[in-house]
């Protein structure tokens, strides 16, 4: 058996615990059936659904995020790094055996809603639905948990457990309304699919990925190295997954191409963007791929660099693709200015680096967040009331009308914080070579 | 060697731990590895046991090269942080099953395997208890238990005498013998250079991220083996007899005082004895002056 998961299985299931678990929801749905005389059977099935909610998905979520924030804060994560278990043993062994207690309270649950509902016919459905819902939940507690190792920040589990309570509670409302999915349609690639089991389908893919990039996490903190081919498929992934619900649209048939370099240029863009503020991002990694690149070994620095590199560089040729689309064939509408948005981000990653190079980088992501809080809203708005238009224009070269202006601007800007963060690396390198 | 460092240079934000190092550690033997705080002893036994990765340089153990393949040289290298952790909620039974099974021996086999390092470690009796329950030597015990369970080529200690009373530590010592007489080798970082200097064979010293000097213990005393020689009264033939004498040198004489070193062995000291006896230097005390590995630590430090 994986170690890992026996380990849980002895820490989790104490006799007590076995029976405390159907104890208490037998009495919850005692007191429901006491309470609710006449509609007590479809009351009682909801009321489970939402137990096991409560139980598999936000308990079991924040269970998973606990597994390995207790490992740091009881130093047990050294013991599991040095040992020879694998990536894929650690992974399923934390993501089930740190839940299992959930899953436990979970299958009460849905086996006392599949004994009560009055719409038995859907139960199968409703059974892989919830279950993947549950592997989703738990496995972005863990994800999470696992990123802001990475990004070695101070592990704020709290943190985590607010981000893991706001998208599970946003996450909720779809699973609720899960049945009047069943009959509606989702069209995806010119066919029709009933939208329960679209979403069902999608809801496991989902899951699936979240496993790998747990187990890409957990390998490289094992320090298992690997080249970015899995990001990479994800990146494929998302970008197919995307054009299917736009690619048969009569808007879209005119240009396939478009469309597809159009998705690849957001979903590349918003990965790097969203990724560059869960990275690792101190100056020694840059230092070490640095050295790497001097000494020729390229395939160290290729697994070394971080997703958000890969995301932003592959978007660089996008942008300029969909820049030519745009002037050729008038449909700004669509692509309006992929440069300017493309230098704009390359600015930000600029800014954060900077901040993170600092000799005390206390706080740089909350720092360059501000700064863009300020370079997005603040200024830009205080400006426009001013009536300082082409400063405002300036600030935020988004608002500028005039795509060849707005991309020279954004460059500007771009290169202005690329130079500031070149010569604080420069400095910094200075000081750790004397 | 067992383990071969070369050119290793770790960097922190703003600081170089380990400044282009490089060193090697015969099989079989106890390395001390001492220094200042801040010398990058815990960076440099990370970095040995794969925990962290250092900016350049290859560390190779039993051949294996530990930055290309760190799994494979975790199954080598047992290792105990100086921060160590153990799973309070389970029992240290279960704790060491869970490390052996982790550390890939086989379920039918984990029994055999936590019996014979309880045993090593005088806590088969505790087995039932949970760490919560023992005092500090014991879980000290635990974690050690923990990391050579699976009988690693190389042991990596970081500190492990930290809090321990002089009784735990004899036996610590005790048990680092024992260790290195099954064939493991030990490196162990310490600030206590008197535990030390009981069961450590080697000596690296590191300060400042660099490697001062990395010595034998033994030749270390030998090399140092210096003798003292007091008189009743003050004697002028004494002079004499000291500088006239091929196998003294580093000679010193202080009115009814001298030191000096002494080469070979006891029969040299006995011809020494009876020349100065016979010449009728009034001699009440003649003894080496013994160093122990403190001195030898602090005159290397601050040559």
């Amino acid at each position: 058996m994986n170690p890992e998961f026996q380990r849980y299985l002895q820490l989790e299931f104490s006799l007590a615990r076995m029976v405390v678990m159907p104890t208490f929801l037998g009495i919850i749905f005692s007191l429901i059936y006491v309470l609710d005389g006449n509609g007590y059977q479809k009351t009682i099935a909801n009321t489970a659904l939402i137990f096991y909610t409560l139980i598999v998905l936000f308990w079991g979520a924040k269970q998973a995020a606990n597994s390995l924030f207790e490992e740091i804060n009881n130093h047990t994560w050294d013991i599991q790094k040095t040992s020879a278990i694998s990536a894929w043993s650690l992974t399923w062994g934390k993501l089930l055996g740190s839940t299992l207690y959930n899953w436990y309270g979970g299958f009460i649950c849905l086996a006392i809603y599949s004994y009560m509902t009055p719409e038995p016919f859907f139960t199968p459905l409703i059974w892989v639905y919830f279950i993947s819902a549950g592997i989703f939940a738990q496995s972005s507690g863990l994800l999470m948990s696992l990123l802001s190792l990475r990004s070695e920040r101070n592990l704020n589990s709290s943190f985590s457990y607010l981000f893991i309570l706001l998208s599970l509670f946003l996450f909720s409302t779809l699973l609720f309304n899960y049945l009047s999915f069943l009959r509606s349609t989702a069209h995806w690639y010119g066919h029709s699919y009933n939208e329960a089991n679209f979403i069902s389908i999608s809801l496991c893919l989902a899951c699936g990925w979240c496993i790998i990039g747990i187990y890409r996490l957990i390998a490289e903190a094992l320090r298992i190295r690997s080249l970015p081919w899995v990001w990479i498929a994800f990146i494929v992934f998302s970008t197919t997954y995307t054009i299917g619900f736009f690619i048969f649209e009569e808007f879209f048939k005119k240009d396939i191409t478009h469309l597809i370099i159009g998705a690849s240029f957001i979903i590349l863009s918003t990965s790097g963007y969203i990724l560059l503020f869960l990275d690792e991002n101190n100056p020694m990694l840059a230092r070490r791929l640095w050295i790497y690149a001097q000494q020729q070994k390229w395939q160290r620095f290729i697994q070394e660099i971080p997703c958000w590199v890969i995301s932003l560089s592959l978007a660089l040729p996008c942008a300029f693709l969909l820049t030519l689309f745009s002037s050729f064939e008038n449909i700004e509408e669509i692509t309006p200015i992929p440069l300017v948005i493309y230098f704009l981000i390359i600015r930000d990653a600029s800014l954060l680096l900077y901040f993170n190079y600092a000799l005390n980088p206390k706080n740089a992501t909350g720092l360059t967040l501000l700064y863009l809080v300020c370079l997005y809203f603040l200024f830009p708005v205080i400006l426009f009331n001013l009536e300082f238009k082409l400063l405002a224009e300036f600030v935020l070269p988004l608002l500028d009308e005039n795509i060849i202006s707005a991309s020279i601007i954004a460059a500007l800007q771009a290169f202005f914080v690329i130079f500031l963060l070149f010569s604080r690396w420069k400095k910094r390198m200075n000081q750790m070579d004397c | 060697m067992l383990i071969n460092v070369s050119n290793l240079t770790f960097e922190y934000t703003g600081f170089r731990a380990l400044n282009n190092i490089s060193f090697s550690i015969p099989s079989g033997s106890i390395v001390a590895l001492v220094g200042p705080n801040g010398a990058g002893k815990t960076t440099l036994l990370r970095c040995l046991s794969a925990l962290e990765q250092p900016l350049n340089g290859t560390i190779l153990i039993d051949g294996i090269d530990v930055l290309e393949h760190p799994r494979a040289c975790h199954r080598k290298v047992g290792y105990l942080s100086d921060f160590f952790g153990l799973y309070d909620r389970l029992t240290v039974k279960q704790c060491l099953f869970f490390v052996a099974r982790a550390q890939g021996i086989k379920t039918q086999d984990c029994a055999k395997a936590i019996l014979k390092v309880s045993r090593q470690l005088n806590i088969e009796d505790r087995l039932e208890n949970t760490p919560v329950e023992l005092s500090r030597g014991l879980r000290q015990r635990v974690a050690i238990a923990q990391a050579i369970i699976h009988q690693p080529k190389v042991v990596l200690l970081d500190e492990p005498a930290s809090g321990l009373d002089p009784e735990a530590r004899h036996s610590l010592a005790e048990l680092f013998l024992e260790l290195q007489q099954q064939g493991m080798t030990l490196l162990v970082s310490s600030h206590i250079l008197s535990e030390l200097e009981a069961y450590s064979s080697d000596m690296l010293i590191l300060r400042q991220g660099r490697i001062v000097e990395q010595v034998s213990i033994h030749e270390k005393s030998k090399q140092l083996k210096t003798f003292k020689l007091v008189l009743s009264h003050s004697s002028t033939a004494l002079r004499g007899i000291l500088f006239n004498t091929p196998m003294l040198s580093h000679i010193t004489i202080n009115d009814k005082q001298a030191t000096f070193k002494l080469d070979g062995g006891v029969n040299n000291q006995q011809q020494l004895l009876k020349k100065l006896v016979e010449q009728q230097v009034p001699i009440c005390e003649f003894s080496p002056i013994t160093t122990n590995l403190q001195d030898a630590y602090l005159s290397t430090v601050q040559s």
